[in-house]
């Protein structure tokens, strides 16, 4: 347990280190004052949450810190462009952190239950269907939309109700290619395929969902075009970069490019694999919560954003590297749309959700096991 | 629960593997191109890494054009004929048969 | 704000050139460090909790060839019955489908049985198909589980045991169990230890408030009932039954080659 509070205290410091420095080194530049304040708050928001006891509110600092490091490298990212730019992108961080504890509390309270999974659907499905209905309107959530169809295609699976799920799915999947965006229709389809086959435990309900689903989005993408992914080849970028901070400070890029890239063409491409390396943690650690779960329903939870996330990160990665041509997204967490980045986060709060019920569990074993002594 | 304990592990290790690999492949593109197991794409092999000093960038083989004395000889091609017209020292040339393919064992001197 | 001179912010920009790159690496090395160390201490943990995660046993009362009678097995909190070997509980008996029944435990209420399609099991005597509600014929401690030709009798932890489930009912074509010592056929009045509460989540039941038993009785059926002092002694047209010695509980075997493939896995 020693060595245990130690390595959090020493990744702690190392954060907290490479951030004050990160931003202290482009405030001492320009002087702003934005940038200043950055070099204070965004060190001080991880050193609250890492340090923020159990017994306050439970979250699982492991996959935390990961979350919390790849959000900090999303508004350094943006600092050489201009410090109000980093200062906004700070600011959608901050109000995503919501969603973090919003993630966590659902995990804790929520019990699946036939009302509870049919609730959870058709506000996903709703939220998804949005735009239909309403063609004008600004907010179209597709992000948030998929990770609460998780949570009710998981609670369906866990009450042992196939059909339901897999309808749910199916739909969840034709209002993605409804809305024109086969890239998020296709990570859906990949991760509700991956998460039946590990929960159903029927290989008749594997195929005739691997049938349904990959039949659906086949048919759709040989009726509609695929978008191609624009602009020239990103690999070519890529190559471009030095390995380590360059030499001299590139000049300012535009902000709607991604953030992925601009972290390597102001840092260098030591910190794009950091950035890569910690989304692989992240999955690690939500394989880990998966596998310690002792309920279907948590394990499928834990599993289904391991998917969602772990899939986005590699079509991004193969769109990176032109194996891929189709336009990717963005990067977990390194992301300028506020609704992706509360996505994230609630992806993150579910995790520590599992996380509080796996060490719920493991105590109500402790205290079992001392009634018996 | 058992099954699907082992099924998310495969998951999980077939996942971490794609990004590892993915990873590992825009590494070797970058600075090992000439280790390129299937020919890059044009646009691709036309840029050179500019990634430090100390780490040179090697010409790329499927689009620079090889030097003609850098390539191996070919063992089967056929070997020149010799000049037999009498030359103007008034030594007449030694006249040695050389046979249009010469076949394998004589190439190899067995 | 302050603002660094150029020339200072050179050297700095030189050297934080390396710096950064190489504390973001550090980060990444001891945040994997620290997920190795936290599934480190956890199997630790968890090995000084053998019956972590699971809440009683399944005992063997009559199995089959493969499958000996005073086998036991652990039961976890959720899981598959079947005759295949990736099922939680492997039951290879005839009459026993690959992935038979799903099992779960339901806190307050007891072991819950959901028998698969074209599956059916016996819960005390109670039939269960896939079409019936798994909470009108909960599992509870003592309760017998026929599936196929194996009958099974759930042991809960002391700690987990519900009162509130009904005594287990003996139709006529039941195989009656095997009868445990402890259990005597005429008892007066309930033993105390025997009204051991279900569990409570942590969270609402932070402190235990029942005595702690000894832990030669967590995998006790009963306790054995304690004799009030002024109760009159039996009459002679009843004679007590001498207990008879409890059969060595046999741990079930690592792997058998007899068992079936499961070929999905």
């Amino acid at each position: 347990m020693r060595k245990h509070v130690s390595f959090r205290f020493r990744v702690l410091a190392l954060l907290l280190l490479f951030f004050a420095g990160s931003f202290a080194l482009s405030a001492s530049r320009s002087g702003s004052a934005s940038l200043w304040l950055l070099t204070a708050a965004v060190p001080g928001v991880i050193l609250f949450l890492l340090l923020l006891p159990s017994g306050l509110f439970p979250l699982d600092r492991p996959s935390l810190a990961a979350g919390l490091t790849l959000c900090g490298l999303s508004i350094l990212a943006p600092v050489s462009f201009g410090p109000e730019e980093a200062l906004s992108q700070a600011l959608r961080c901050a109000a995503a952190l919501f969603f973090l504890f919003a993630g966590a509390v659902l995990l804790r309270i929520y019990r699946p239950s036939l009302p509870g999974s049919v609730l959870l659907s058709a506000l996903a499905l709703g939220l998804l269907s949005l735009p239909l209905w309403l063609p004008g309107i600004p907010l179209s959530p597709g992000d948030g939309a998929s990770a609460i169809l998780l949570l009710g295609v998981v609670s369906f699976l866990s009450l042992r109700l196939r059909l339901p799920a897999l309808l749910c799915a199916l739909c969840g999947l034709f209002l993605f290619l409804l809305r024109s965006d086969p890239v998020s229709g296709g990570i859906w389809t990949l991760a509700f395929i991956l998460l039946f086959w590990a929960s159903s435990g029927s290989s008749l309900w594997t195929g005739i969902s691997l049938c349904s689903a990959g039949g659906l989005f086949i048919f759709w993408i040989l009726l509609t075009p695929l978008p191609d992914s624009a602009g020239a080849s990103v690999f070519s970028r890529l190559s471009a970069m030095s390995v380590v901070l360059p030499e001299s400070v590139p000049e300012s890029i535009l902000p709607e490019d991604s953030l992925f890239l601009l972290l390597g063409e102001q840092y260098g491409l030591l910190f794009l694999l950091s950035a890569v390396l910690l989304a692989v943690l992240l999955l690690i650690r939500g394989a880990s919560l998966a596998l310690q779960s002792r309920k279907q329903f948590y394990a499928s939870a834990a599993l289904g954003v391991l998917l969602l996330l772990g899939i986005r990160a590699l079509a991004f990665l193969l769109n990176l590297a032109d194996l891929l041509p189709l336009p990717a997204g963005s990067f977990p967490f390194l992301s300028l749309s506020p609704e992706t980045l509360c996505t994230d986060m609630f992806f993150l709060g579910i995790l520590s959700g599992i996380s509080a019920r796996n060490e719920a569990d493991l105590s109500e074993d402790v205290r079992l096991s001392m009634l018996a002594r | 629960m058992k099954t699907m304990r082992y099924r998310i592990r495969v998951i999980a290790l077939v996942l971490v593997i794609a990004i590892l690999g993915v990873m590992l492949w825009c590494a070797r593109a970058l600075f090992f191109p000439d280790l390129a197991v299937f020919p890059l794409s044009p646009e691709n092999s036309s840029v050179s890494p500019s990634v430090s000093p100390s780490l040179p960038a090697s010409p790329d083989p499927w689009t620079t054009t090889p030097d003609p004395a850098s390539l191996p000889q070919d063992p089967w091609a056929p070997l020149p004929q010799p000049d037999l017209s009498p030359s103007d020292s008034g030594v007449p040339a030694e006249i040695t048969p050389v046979p249009s393919q010469a076949p394998l064992f004589d190439t190899f001197g067995l | 704000m302050p603002q660094a001179s150029s020339q200072l912010w050179t050297i700095l920009y030189s050297v934080a050139r390396w710096i950064l790159p190489a504390l973001a690496a550090l980060s990444v090395l001891f945040i994997l460090f620290w997920l190795l160390s936290d599934s480190r201490s956890r199997h630790e943990s968890l090995r000084s909790l053998p019956g972590s995660g699971t809440v009683g046993e399944l005992v063997v009362l009559s199995g089959s060839r493969d499958l000996d009678p005073n086998t036991w097995f652990p039961v976890p909190r959720e899981g598959i019955l079947g005759s295949v070997r990736s099922c939680d509980l492997v039951i290879p008996c005839p009459g026993v489908q690959p992935k038979h029944l799903d099992f779960s435990w339901e806190d307050g209420v007891g072991l819950l049985i959901h028998p698969r399609s074209g599956c059916e099991a016996l819960v005390n005597g109670i039939p269960l198909t896939c079409r019936t509600k798994a909470a009108s014929a909960p599992l509870t401690h003592g309760s017998l589980l026929q599936v196929g030709s194996a009958v099974l009798r759930l042991h809960l932890f002391a700690a987990l045991d519900n009162t509130a489930a009904p005594a287990p009912q003996s139709p006529p074509d039941f195989v009656p169990p095997v009868p445990l010592p402890d259990q005597e056929p005429f008892q007066p009045e309930q033993p105390p230890f025997s009204q051991a509460p279900f569990s409570f989540p942590a969270e609402q039941n932070p402190f235990p408030s029942d005595p702690p038993f000894p832990p030669e009785q967590i995998f006790a059926a009963q306790p054995e009932p304690v004799q009030p002092p002024d109760s009159a002694p039996l009459p002679e047209t009843f004679p007590q039954p001498e207990p008879e010695p409890r059969p060595e509980a046999v741990p079930r075997p690592r792997r058998s080659d007899r068992w079936k493939e499961d070929l999905g896995e």
